[in-house]
């Protein structure tokens, strides 16, 4: 503590009475209390009060409810919607159905990615496998794309002709039709959700393998014990809280994960609860979509308590003890290059196949039709013909696309700066007041968002902002509201970005620098900001890259004008514009990837390790 | 201390107007533009024109695709202004307006959908759309199709089959035929949960019940017998057909390849709007009307939004939609293909984007589609009713749901 500062605050006050109150005052006013305070009482309103509409919705009659049941009293508090969405057969398949297939799909994902995730880290991490820097490569690709990615490949693929128009691959090479269970419905969405999120373990457990102590297993390997045995005893469980938290994050992501399941799902008429709140919410039944949301934020609580109580951790990430000194790598003999050779394809097909895929029909004039005289650059650059998906231009003259590029990147931009602004203010408060009270609440409003699942969260803002909030005027429509609903959606990740960019720098520094008189702002301005600026904008630019490929989350918000890439992506996939809606896609993907070479080259160079949400 | 309290007292005041003067505001906006209850057929059209010069601009949320069409062709002639137009679907069209509407945000000038129930109840019944009929086709317009909103065409929704796959006619002649086994897994249609239309159409074959009880004497001899829980012919009709596996495509555009394209071994039957027709030459498909099945007639009205920014450009926008002053003497041997470009476009304005056979414009005389008039004249037809679909539709939807 600055000890002099006191001092000379004590002796202004020498004399009266209402010294130490004063002195206790001036101290509470210093800057990062001040922003802690500030900071409490917004995230309250905008994490806190999407709860409360949330409740209020699902237990209160709406004007709709009055033609549904007699006695209905708009306003009025009522178990209706709960009796509704649980009882009977309307309860069986709008909502017990729905939250059987969200359960399936969300522990099959993740058990489909914790497996192959682990593996593939294992792999890469502790074994002479050849090819590692490549396969390594290759597994950052699939993090920058959006997940429904898989599922529109999936399509070009295994499409038959149950929906009409024109059939997928497999059917047009092989003449073989491919059933719906393979083509649509739960297999295929698990299938592509898993082979997208198992990139969430690899990262983990990868990190985890390698900054744990491996003394254990050192010693182990001294006394002879066999290596199977090491795994199984000693290295499995060290990475079980990696493994863990990656499970965790996967589950809550695939339960709040709108666009493959509606690709996949929606053509058999399988729901998964997000499916269903989009279905409800676009026919307006307000309270019946949000007894779901409550169902599915509770859902999401529980798979972190459950992994808080099984594992003994909240955080999302885990590192466990110093760096040891090197295990020498697993031998895999002379399955080193053949294993490689498996490996590496596996995951070049996994992040180039399905680009690949999407790349190749957009130059086929009918899908699925290989002949030559099929391919075209119609669907890029062609001019309006009323014969070709309604007369719809190539992309490329469409000016929808630009708008929609315009619209995108100007969301991810201003998310980006917002939350670099608010995380770094979040960490800073924090940090330095380490301990308080006042951290621990801005810790558990950071947290909240985390356990909305995308869908429910934007459903809740829209029907929260349709009307006034106090100061803040009806947002619907707005850009200002897709901005809201996507920063505070990524809090949790922007004050975890944000800290551990703080967490660079020493305490102290500010510390003497306020001991000696210089005033806060250039404190911020040529202390803090200089030395966390790396971290920060690392942070940033991830953000901007979720931001622009989120589709879960502002999929109910956007209105036409407002349309981004991904929505307009949506728009076209279902109005059977595929050819369109892939070029979109891959339009998305290349802007994702120029900005995913920038982080790469600015985390090199801040050489800041943290982890990624 | 005393800034503190003047700036609540302002921000008090502020509230105050704000909500007091929105009545006002309305009211203000119906008796300067003459709509509401200060409607009058007579209309100072060059003033109206003027002023839409002035304006500048004309913002439409349309159900219908075919609005950019349209909206091409107006600024042809009116070079002043500009058409902002998005064509929305008809779901969306009415749920955006809601919203907006219950926002505060008064941005639409022309809205142009289908669907009365919604439209009724939630739309005019809320002060957000207000009717206006221009004066200059007044005469030509029956009664029933200006009140209480505006036609801007009647549109038919029928049943639909392949003909290259059934050359002899149609394979289905009733409803019926839908919950018949041979055509289990094989009817297409859109999903009534996102199309309106599709909807309207289900409700309406429900609250025929009485006619689905006699055709089902006649199709299979024997009386209906009702399943367990189920009250009439009409919803016994709709739980069979759902029974019968039918393919739901979300998107229109897949749903006619999938009844239409040619050289299929097994098309499905379905239901679509009588518009499919028009797909036949572009894309070469081969859709047939089941001429023997009732269809289902549902308008597309339109409307001007509360407060809309642009009413003059709204006025004149609406007045181009009904198409120009010689369309009533026009016959369909004065027009030719395509319709939307040349002298047909010219004489049909803004009815061209639509001349298609599946729809008809309000105004007496007008030219139908070369195609159209043996089924507008042999087919049975039912008109939706906004009323019962408004009581009625949250059950069936219901009903809908449950059995799906």
């Amino acid at each position: 503590m600055s000890v002099s500062k006191q001092k000379t605050v004590s002796t202004t006050d020498r004399g009266t009475l209402l010294g130490p109150i004063v002195l206790r005052l001036k101290k509470w006013k210093r800057a990062h209390n001040l922003i802690a305070v500030a900071l409490c009482l917004l995230l309250s309103f905008f994490v806190l009060g999407p709860v409360w509409e949330l409740i209020k919705v699902a237990s209160t009659y709406s004007s709709r409810d009055v033609r549904l049941t007699q006695g209905a009293e708009v306003g009025a508090w009522t178990s209706f919607h709960f009796k509704r969405m649980m009882t009977g057969q309307l309860g069986k398949v709008t909502l017990w159905e729905p939250l059987l297939n969200s359960i399936v799909v969300a522990l099959a994902t993740t058990l489909l990615s914790v497996t192959v995730g682990g593996i593939l880290a294992w792999l890469v991490v502790r074994t002479d496998m050849r090819f590692k820097n490549a396969i390594r490569k290759c597994a950052l690709l699939p993090y920058m794309l959006p997940s429904w990615v898989n599922a529109l490949a999936w399509i070009a693929v295994f499409k038959n002709e149950r929906l009409g128009g024109k059939p997928g691959l497999i059917q047009t090479i092989f003449g073989i039709t491919p059933p719906d269970w393979i083509a649509y419905g739960i297999v295929p969405i698990i299938l592509s959700l898993g082979l997208h999120y198992f990139i969430f373990a690899y990262l983990f457990v990868s990190n985890a393998l390698e900054s744990v102590n491996t003394e254990l297993e050192e010693m182990a390997e001294t006394l002879g014990t066999p290596r199977w045995q090491i795994l199984s005893r000693i290295t499995f469980p060290l990475v079980l809280p990696a493994l863990g938290s990656a499970g965790v994050l996967t589950i809550s992501k695939v339960l709040g994960t709108f666009g493959t399941p509606a690709f996949l799902g929606l053509p058999v008429h399988q729901y998964t609860l997000p499916t269903r709140i989009y279905s409800l919410l676009t026919n307006r039944y307000l309270g019946d979509a949000f007894v779901l949301v409550l169902i599915l934020v509770a859902l999401a609580s529980l798979s972190i308590y459950a992994n808080t109580v099984l594992l003994g951790t909240r955080k999302s990430f885990v590192t466990i003890g110093g760096k040891g000194s090197r295990l020498k790598p697993f031998r895999l003999g002379a399955l080193s290059t053949p294993l490689g050779i498996i490996v590496l394809s596996f995951m070049v097909v996994l992040s180039v196949g399905p680009l690949l895929i999407l790349g190749i029909e957009t130059f086929m004039l009918e899908a699925g039709n290989l002949s030559l005289d099929n391919f075209t650059l119609h669907y890029w650059i062609g001019a309006s013909n009323p014969s070709i998906a309604g007369g719809m231009p190539g992309i490329l003259r469409n000016p929808a696309l630009w708008s929609s590029l315009r619209n995108s990147l100007y969301l991810a931009g201003v998310v980006a700066l917002i939350s670099g602004i608010v995380g770094f203010l979040l960490a800073y408060a924090g940090v330095r007041a380490r301990g308080s009270f006042l951290a621990k609440v801005m810790e558990v409003l950071a947290f909240t968002p985390y356990i909305f699942p995308s869908i429910a969260f934007g459903g809740i803002y829209l029907s929260m902002f349709a009307t006034r909030q106090g100061p803040i005027p009806p947002l619907y429509g707005t850009f200002a509201l897709m901005v809201l609903v996507c920063v505070v959606k990524n809090l949790t990740f922007t004050s975890q970005s944000g800290t551990s960019a703080m967490l660079q720098l020493d305490k102290s520094l500010e510390e003497t620098a306020e001991t000696i008189g210089i005033s806060w702002f250039s404190r911020i301005r040529r202390i803090i900001l200089p030395l966390t600026r790396g971290g920060l904008l690392v942070g940033m630019l991830l953000t901007f890259v979720t931001i622009m490929r989120e589709l879960s989350l502002i999929v109910l918000l956007v209105t036409p004008t407002r349309r981004t890439l991904t929505t307009l992506i949506f728009h076209y996939e279902d109005r059977a514009f595929t050819q369109h809606g892939n070029a979109v896609v891959l339009v998305l993907v290349f802007v994702v990837l120029v900005m995913g070479l920038f982080v790469e080259k600015f985390r090199a160079s801040s050489a800041i390790s943290q982890s990624s949400n | 201390m005393k800034i503190a309290k003047v700036t609540v007292l302002f921000l008090v005041v502020l509230l105050i107007c704000t909500f007091s003067s929105s009545a006002k505001t309305l009211e203000r906006w119906l008796q300067s533009n003459q709509l509401g209850t200060y409607y009058s057929t007579e209309q100072d059209w060059d003033a109206i024109e003027d002023a839409a010069k002035n304006e500048g601009k004309v913002v439409v949320y349309s159900s219908s695709s075919r609005i950019d069409t349209a909206a091409s062709h107006f600024m042809e002639l009116y070079p002043e202004i500009t058409v902002e137009a998005y064509p929305l679907g008809s779901a969306e069209t009415i749920d955006k307006v809601i919203r907006e509407m219950e926002a505060g945000l008064y941005v639409v000038d022309v809205v142009t959908t289908g669907g009365m129930a919604d439209i009724k109840y939630e739309l005019l019944d809320n002060d957000y759309l207000f009717n206006f009929v221009p004066s200059t086709y007044v005469d030509e317009i029956p009664e029933e199709y200006q009140w209480p909103l505006l036609y801007r065409i009647g549109e038919a929704r029928v049943a639909l089959y392949n003909t290259e796959r059934y050359p002899d006619g149609s394979p289905i002649s009733s409803l019926w035929d839908y919950t018949k086994p041979e055509w289990s897994g094989n009817i297409a249609m859109a999903d009534p949960m996102a199309s309106t239309t599709t909807f309207l159409q289900i409700a309406t074959i429900v609250q025929q019940h009485d006619f689905m009880a006699a055709e089902y004497e006649e199709v299979f001899g024997e009386p209906l017998v009702l399943s367990q829980g189920i009250e009439n012919a009409g919803y016994e009709w709709l739980y069979r057909f759902l029974k019968n596996d039918p393919v739901i495509i979300s998107s229109s555009t897949r749903m006619r390849e999938a009844i239409g394209a040619s050289g299929q071994s097994n098309p499905p039957i379905g239901f679509d709007c009588l518009t499919a027709l028009r797909y036949n030459e572009a894309n070469n498909f081969k859709i047939g009307v089941a001429d023997e099945v009732p269809g289902v007639i549902y308008p597309t009205y339109m409307a001007i939004g509360r407060q809309a920014p642009n009413p003059n450009a709204a006025k004149l926008f609406i007045r181009y939609l009904l198409g120009t002053p010689e369309l009533t003497s026009l016959s369909s041997a004065d027009l030719s293909e395509p319709y939307t470009q040349g002298t047909s476009r010219d004489r049909l304005g803004g009815l061209a984007g639509w001349f298609d056979p599946g729809a008809f414009s309000p105004r007496n005389g007008a030219p139908l589609h070369p195609l159209a008039e043996r089924y507008w004249s042999a087919m049975t037809f039912w008109l939706e009713d906004g009323d019962f679909v408004w009581t009625e539709g949250p059950r069936i939807m219901e009903f809908w749901m449950m059995n799906n």
